[in-house]
């Protein structure tokens, strides 16, 4: 047996994975444990997720790969400074400090998780490789192209190449600063969401304006060649050395500063979000044909999280030159630990690959699932009222005829989907017919912006009745959108010309919540095979009301990651505007719940480590939230060696100045005496200690960062600036026909040893 | 095991499939010590020629090792007085 656990950490969506033999055995983001939406840090429950659900202890694990390079990033970071320096040191403050502090400590981590368990040394993959091998090897393909497109890895920013047989060869990249990722994520920060986690927000509204600023992007913004190789104008962006994305200039062109995260959406957002949702589809059709040119190849596999953009992958499948695309489930860098443990098992220990007959992702059904009695136990902890259906018929039946009465069902059932997407597992259900349903999921259940769509879930045999999908084309994984059939439309209504939100409330079709104003819906077609339980829901609720389709939308709400456990399901359902819960066999209504029961407290986010150094690398004082024993017995020699050594001085120096080193020296011992003396007066005074001296402490971090940035760093980046080195690429070619970059080849084994 | 057998019999031994090969051979590299973070940078440096980077991450090293220091009993000793 041969088990590899791959890990994503430190950026966004930490995650872990294990393969055991070729074979996925668990996938799960540490978010879903911590309830930390996009937790990045350390997967330290993921991890121990995956070895429960193995079987396996820390000294079973054959190899340990972390999806990048860390070294090769922090290359890029200080690249990226260097060329702009004097400029970039209040970025540079946030961010450099969490290198120090965890991202060069990957080793560290990974001991500190696994225990004594695990000596061997880790491997480490490329970003990109990651990416691409979490798109191809769980693809029913023997062979395909591959693209990955995302913000940034180590230096590329989109990659494309060749996966054929158990190899994956990435051929030739796009390098930072230009990036699709962050061209998108500029425009979503432009229009007031949060970057990393708005995207899906702007490509939501995109369909409610019209793109009459595409042109404006792709003329001042964006150098694009014809094979979708680009170069960005980066005076319009801030995001190499600021803390915001776009620059002033940015701010000039599309005529104002960036909207405030609750100020109104207005129609110029609207038209930007289409603009740069139409413009991210030419650039990805342009790199999906030159990727099907350089490889030759009829099938394509997508990464990176760039593919979570369905509308863009939907155009791919289109108009593409590909026969058949597969995407990655967990396109992000979630699916960067996945692809990142398959590689190990395919490239480098050349294990062969046959594509799996129904589905390798498995449905993605990777994550934790919680057996009847361990439900039961939560439910009762909790004092909730239940009704155990242990017939899975009756359960079936009952929520299909409570879903047909309206009503909104919380949906739990088996293994948690890995990735974003609520695939049946942890979903909230809802009748797709009834035109209120979206306003009341949005505002009622999701507490969300009104102008956001649902998914419809939809039996795989009616896919071609309700949207314009081709009969062989199926959607398992959310990740295409198919425009609703014209024979659901009530009436024929001509693309009228009022704007955006007037749209929104529109009945368009026969299931009004989860068509978009465009007429479009990000489709999940479910069959038997991937998502059984849901497909006999969706049957039951067909021969019910002759629909076959529900809306299917993720079970947390706005800000919080999908729930995980009996008690997160539990905790949602009792403080949104859930009617009903599925918990395994049990369903509990909202109704029968006594008054007296109460929302359990959420877990919350873990404490964040204590230091100088920790989360926001830099603004937070060296106050510990609870001393570790060995930090309590430091301290204790630390006031026993400084007490003894302001002794010395007062010994040592002229007598008139030898009164204030000798009564900090007593003062320090009496301290220290008392320290010793009393156990339980450790703890309140090092904590004071700390809080006192906390002040000091942040000075002396600030200038300490501040003389490496302005005095090493800023001398080295104005030299070499005048000697020519731009690693930023920032002046366009015109004479050049493409920016595609030829990669260096793939490293032998000894290179997955190496950070670089 | 087989191989094993074979062997102790000093009958001919087949050699290794390539997947177990390559198993192996990747087993003993990570069964090797790590090298540590200053050599990694000595080596990423060295093929890389960036040498330009070194007075910038010796200043990193520095920040680093104080923040081991940081979050250890003697940060409150050491920050205020740096």
């Amino acid at each position: 047996m041969t088990a590899v656990l791959g890990i994503s950490a430190f950026y966004h969506d930490a995650a872990a994975a294990l393969v055991v033999d070729g074979r996925i055995v668990a996938a799960v983001q540490e978010e879903r444990f911590s309830r930390v939406k996009n937790d990045s840090r350390f997967p330290e429950s993921a991890i121990t997720f995956c070895l429960q659900e193995a079987g396996l202890t820390a000294n079973k694990i054959d190899y340990v790969v972390f999806y990048e390079k860390p070294l090769l990033k922090l290359d890029r970071v200080l690249e990226t400074y260097c060329a702009f320096a004097p400029r970039g040191f209040r970025s540079f403050r946030r961010g450099v400090p969490s290198w120090a502090q965890c991202k060069l400590h990957t080793n560290r981590e990974v001991r500190r998780v696994l225990g004594c368990g695990f000596q061997k040394r880790l491997l480490f993959a490329e970003h990109h490789e990651s990416h691409a091998a979490s798109a191809f090897y769980p693809s029913p393909f023997d062979e395909a192209a591959i693209l990955t497109v995302d913000g940034v890895g180590e230096w590329a920013t989109a990659t494309c190449g060749i996966g054929r047989g158990q190899r994956v060869e990435l051929t030739h990249e796009v390098r930072f600063p230009h990036s699709l990722g962050l061209l998108y994520s500029a425009f979503t920060h432009y229009c007031g969401f949060e970057v990393d986690a708005g995207e899906y927000k702007l490509m939501g509204l995109a369909p409610c304006g019209t793109p009459r600023f595409a042109d404006v992007i792709l003329e001042r913004l964006i150098d694009l060649k014809p094979d979708g190789s680009f170069r960005l104008d980066l005076s319009y962006f801030d995001y190499c050395t600021g803390l915001t994305m776009t620059s002033r200039r940015f701010h000039q062109l599309f005529g104002g500063p960036p909207r405030r995260p609750n100020a109104a959406i207005e129609v110029r957002h609207m038209d930007l979000a289409a603009s740069i949702q139409r413009v991210t589809e030419e650039i990805l059709l342009r790199m999906a044909q030159h990727a099907h040119e350089q490889s030759g190849m009829r099938k394509l596999c997508l990464a990176g999280g760039v593919a979570l953009n369905c509308v863009a992958n939907s155009r791919i499948v289109r108009e593409g030159a590909f026969d058949d695309v597969w995407i990655q489930p967990a396109a992000g860098d979630a699916g960067g630990a996945l692809g990142a443990a398959l590689l190990v098992w395919h490239q480098l220990l050349e294990q062969p690959r046959s594509p799996h007959p129904d589905d390798a992702q498995q449905g993605s059904l990777l994550g934790p699932e919680y057996p009847n009695h361990e439900v039961r136990a939560a439910l009762q902890s909790q004092g909730a009222v239940f009704h155990n259906l242990a017939d899975d018929a009756a359960l079936v039946e009952r929520t299909a005829a409570l879903l047909a009465e309206q009503k909104v069902v919380g949906w739990m059932q088996g293994r948690m989907e890995f990735g974003p997407r609520a695939l049946g597992s942890r979903s909230i259900l809802a009748d797709a017919r009834n035109p209120e349903m979206q306003r009341v999921l949005n505002e009622k259940i999701k507490l969300r912006e009104s102008f956001r769509p649902f998914a419809p879930s939809v039996l795989d045999e009616f896919a071609d009745r309700y949207f314009e999908m081709p009969r062989e084309q199926r959607s398992p994984y959310m990740l295409l959108v198919g425009s609703v059939a014209q024979s659901q439309f009530r009436e024929q209504k001509a693309w009228d010309a009022r704007m955006g939100a007037d749209r929104l409330n529109d009945v368009h079709s026969s299931i009004p919540a989860v068509t978009h104003v465009d007429h479009s819906a990000r489709v999940q077609t479910v069959d038997d095979v991937r998502h059984p339980k849901l497909a006999s829901l969706l049957r039951a609720f067909h021969a019910r009301t002759g629909c076959p389709l529900l809306i299917n939308t993720s079970f947390n709400i706005k800000d919080e990651p999908i729930v995980c456990s009996p008690v997160d399901a539990f905790r949602c359902f009792l403080s949104t505007g859930i009617d009903v819960l599925v918990i395994d066999s049990y369903l509990l209504l909202k109704s029968d719940q006594p008054a007296d029961v109460t929302s359990p407290t959420p877990a919350g986010p873990h404490p964040l480590a204590g230091g100088w150094f920790a989360g926001d690398g830099g603004d937070a004082a060296n106050v510990t939230e609870d001393p570790t024993p060995r930090q309590l017995q430091t301290f204790g020699w630390g006031l026993a060696l400084a007490s003894l050594a302001l002794f010395i001085v007062a010994l040592t120096i002229a007598s008139r100045w030898r009164g204030v080193p000798a009564s900090m020296a007593v003062a320090l011992f009496t301290l220290f005496s008392a320290y010793a003396l009393f156990p339980r007066l450790r703890r309140p005074l090092l904590r004071s200690w700390m809080i006192a001296t906390a002040p000091l402490t942040w000075l002396s971090s600030q200038a300490a960062l501040a003389v490496t940035y302005y005095l090493v760093l800023t001398p080295i980046g104005v030299c070499r600036r005048l000697i020519g080195r731009d690693s930023m690429a920032r002046r366009p070619e015109t004479s050049s026909t493409t920016y595609w970059q030829v990669r260096r080849p793939p490293a032998d084994q000894a290179g997955y040893l190496r950070q670089f | 095991m087989e191989q094993l057998a074979l062997a102790k019999r000093n009958l001919p031994v087949a050699p290794p499939s390539e997947p177990t090969r390559r198993r192996d051979e990747l087993q003993q590299l990570v069964d090797t010590p790590p090298p540590g973070l200053a050599i990694e940078f000595w080596q990423f440096l060295r093929d890389n020629k960036k040498w330009w980077l070194v007075p910038i991450l010796l200043a990193l090293l520095l920040l680093g090792a104080l923040a081991v220091i940081s979050s250890s009993g003697l940060g409150p000793f050491i920050y205020p007085f740096v």
